[in-house]
């Protein structure tokens, strides 16, 4: 019996002093990659021919538009160009659509 | 709330920093148009607001939920997602508006069995009450809600217990509300929370509740003007679920609000959507990231507040 309620009277303590740590301050952390970060890494997952293109500025407010399994370079950048400027009104957000990368190479400036 | 409860130091020090902060600063709900007599401006807050256990929010979220509470006060609509342990908590801070909740976890054998496991251990820890209902929660504002006139239903479908998010922990569905504006303009509202993951199984699962989603609104909203905000979990970058969500709007000939997060470190899963039809006509005057919901380095939540401000007038 004895033991028995060693590891469990050990596993009470220890749930007991997590409940009572420190308070962390109030709120949620921050992501640490950005939003645009996330998104090229998943495009970098994604198969070619490919590309995408954005709208915005990448460091605040953007959207991305990307193909992926396209026949070609020049369709997956038209199509990418395509969707981008579909979300790009739903957002609202100034400016054109300009192509951000081809497969992985980076076409912007 | 009230002077009071602050006077008698109930509030936390941060929630009386930020009502300080923003008094100057809240919109004016329920404006009637100059131009149009008939219409009505109707501000519409959608936020996932992570309310879960501590040790899984990985924070203390009864810290945060009566800032939350009370600056959602200042929307006329307010569509909460993964309310899970907080609703109270929330509901204490909304002083205009009356809320109804999603689905409930017990007509789902599974979870009302798992419910009845985990009991011996959940009951020694506050706000740790899992599985849960569909968490998801919509306040209206009293002078635009139609009392008994809504609807719950859960999808019926997740994928994963242990791994994929474990999203079967909760039984995921949505809610749906009715509006009616003073010059009786009536618009439904529909919250929703899908399911998360890339996997997969986890998009095939997500599909499968948009489309159950969208059979709701035809069934419940045929050519009415409709609502319909929440976290959806769809990543427009994320391959078959941008198809998924553009299926979703020409399906229903649903329009984006344009609401979606302004600051970068933000994903992009939340959406407000929204038609014009039968009861009402609505238009766009303003939409975005909730910015207040976000300060001193850190968020109130995990996701970005998203809010739009309709005027909503009669149909043509």
């Amino acid at each position: 019996m004895i033991r028995l309620a060693t590891p469990c009277g050990a596993v009470v303590i220890v749930v007991l002093l997590a409940g009572c740590s420190a308070k962390p301050p109030m709120g949620v952390a921050l992501r640490s990659r950005s939003q645009f970060e996330h998104e090229w890494g998943r495009y970098l997952k994604m198969a070619p021919s490919k590309a995408l293109a954005v709208a915005g500025d990448v460091t605040v407010t953007h959207v991305v538009g990307y193909a992926h399994d396209a026949p070609s370079d020049e369709f997956a950048a038209r199509e990418a160009l395509a969707a981008c400027e579909q979300r790009r009104g739903d957002r609202r957000i100034e400016g054109t659509c300009r192509l951000y990368a081809v497969n992985e190479e980076v076409v912007a400036d | 709330m009230t002077v009071e409860a602050a006077r008698r130091g109930t509030l936390p020090r941060a929630l009386l920093a930020t009502m300080a902060a923003l008094c100057a600063s809240a919109p004016l709900p329920l404006q009637a148009s100059a131009a149009e007599p008939d219409a009505t401006t109707v501000s519409v807050l959608s936020y996932n607001v992570h309310g879960l256990f501590r040790w899984i929010a990985k924070d203390d979220p009864r810290d945060r939920m009566p800032t939350i509470g009370w600056l959602a006060d200042r929307y006329d609509v307010v569509l909460f997602q993964e309310d899970f342990e907080f609703h109270s908590e929330l509901a204490q801070q909304i002083q205009h508006a009356t809320g109804r909740r999603g689905n409930g976890a017990w007509h789902d054998p599974r979870l009302a069995l798992a419910k009845l496991i985990a009991f011996p251990f959940t009951m020694w820890f506050p706000n740790f009450s899992p599985p849960y209902g569909a968490g998801i929660s919509t306040f209206v504002d009293d002078a635009l809600l139609v009392a008994d006139d809504f609807t719950r239903e859960p999808y019926g479908s997740c994928n994963g217990w242990l791994g994929a998010n474990g999203d079967c922990w909760a039984a995921k569905g949505f809610l749906r509300v009715t509006l009616r504006s003073a010059a009786g303009a009536e618009v439904h509202v529909y919250n929703t929370h899908l399911e998360a993951g890339p996997s997969d199984k986890s998009v095939a699962v997500r599909r499968s509740q948009l489309e159950a989603l969208a059979e709701a609104i035809e069934r419940l909203s045929a050519g009415r003007a409709v609502v319909v905000g929440g976290d959806f979990n769809v990543a427009f970058i994320r391959p078959g679920d941008r198809e998924m969500i553009l299926w979703f709007r020409e399906k229903l000939g649903l329009a984006d609000s344009g609401a979606g997060p302004e600051l970068p470190f933000w994903r992009e899963r939340d959406y407000l959507f929204y038609r014009s039809g039968a009861g009402a006509t609505l238009s766009v005057e303003a939409a975005g990231e909730a910015v207040e919901f976000v300060g001193r380095g850190r968020a109130l939540s995990d996701h970005p507040a998203l809010y739009a401000r309709f005027r909503v007038g009669p149909a043509p």
